[in-house]
């Protein structure tokens, strides 16, 4: 099955239906282990203590936040260049999921960085890159909700979404371009992950399990986008087929 | 601070704070997409019910 087999989205519809009680088991497993992991055999931090264990949401929400951008980003051109009639369905189910990944991202970073920075919140570069994320997330969300004719709203969407992609390589090398408060990167990098196996197996196990999370939602989301996306387009017939019926009856009432 | 059984610590609040957000976040996202699809059913369903087909019901089977 190609990616252009499943434009149609029936055969979506019914490819989500196979795939997503396993995507549930297999995201119950990840989080189950990750969790597992993070408290009972990743040890504390020889300087942050037991705060380490935050970095086991704190990381792959903002990951995620990161990954679930750059899928909408890939959607808006899906839309614009091959009018795929699943990219901007694909684009707006992601957008409160990665919101959402956004939110907890800022906050958990907040909650950690009390205890070791002493202060919930500081003006520097990775911080205000990932806030202004957010605020992009919240911004395509009003945005698909102004515009009442899902086309258009998808064609706008693409745009800004595609504005709003500039950000995602600045909050990666924020760390580096900027002094910051927020540590440089130590898993992504050019000579491998600055951190021990046993705390980094844990966060991948939790990335994984968020990874899952995210595919979850997403295709339920995009579920429900395409049966509004019905319902829409079977009320407009409805409408559009009214008065037609009107006048054949007026015309009936007249001979 | 004591967690069933497992020692967090003295920033034990913070840590309790980032993971019950998170599974609260995580958990309302999950009931608004079910709610959401629970109300497109139901209104699907009305909609049948009052005769109104998608237009490729209605056309001849290829």
């Amino acid at each position: 099955m190609t990616l252009f087999d499943l434009a149609n989205p029936t055969r979506f519809l019914s490819l989500v239906q196979r795939v997503l009680p396993w995507l549930v088991g297999a995201t119950l497993i990840a989080f189950a282990l990750g969790l597992y992991m993070a408290f009972f055999t990743a040890p504390q931090d020889y300087q942050m203590g037991n705060t380490v264990r935050i970095m086991y949401v704190h990381v792959p929400a903002a990951w995620l936040a990161m990954f679930c951008y750059s899928m909408m980003a890939a959607s808006s051109i899906g839309t614009l260049v091959w009018k795929h009639p699943l990219a901007d369905v694909s684009a707006k189910a992601a957008a409160p999921i990665g919101a959402a990944f956004a939110f907890l991202a800022l906050f958990t970073g907040s909650v950690w960085g009390k205890p070791m920075w002493g202060t919930w919140w500081e003006w520097d570069a990775r911080l205000t890159s990932v806030l202004i994320l957010f605020i992009m997330y919240l911004g395509i969300i009003a945005l698909w909700q102004t515009v009442e004719d899902p086309i258009k709203a998808g064609k706008a969407n693409a745009v800004l979404t595609l504005v709003g992609a500039i950000n995602l390589p600045i909050i990666k090398f924020s760390v580096d371009w900027w002094n910051t408060l927020h540590q440089p990167a130590s898993v992504f990098k050019a000579d491998g992950p600055a951190i021990t196996t046993s705390i980094l197996v844990p966060l991948l196990m939790m990335a994984l399990a968020y990874t899952l999370l995210l595919m979850t939602l997403h295709f339920m989301a995009m579920r429900n986008e395409i049966y509004r996306r019905r319902i829409r387009a079977m009320r407009m017939r409805s409408a559009s087929a009214a008065p037609a019926v009107n006048k054949l009856a007026g015309v009936q009432e007249a001979n | 601070m004591e967690l069933l059984g497992f020692d967090l610590g003295r920033h034990a609040g913070y840590i309790i704070a980032a993971y019950s957000v998170s599974a609260f976040v995580i958990l309302m996202l999950l009931w608004w997409i079910k709610a959401d699809k629970k109300q497109l059913d139901n209104e699907l369903e009305q909609l049948e019910k009052a005769g109104i087909k998608r237009r490729s019901a209605n056309a001849p089977r290829r």
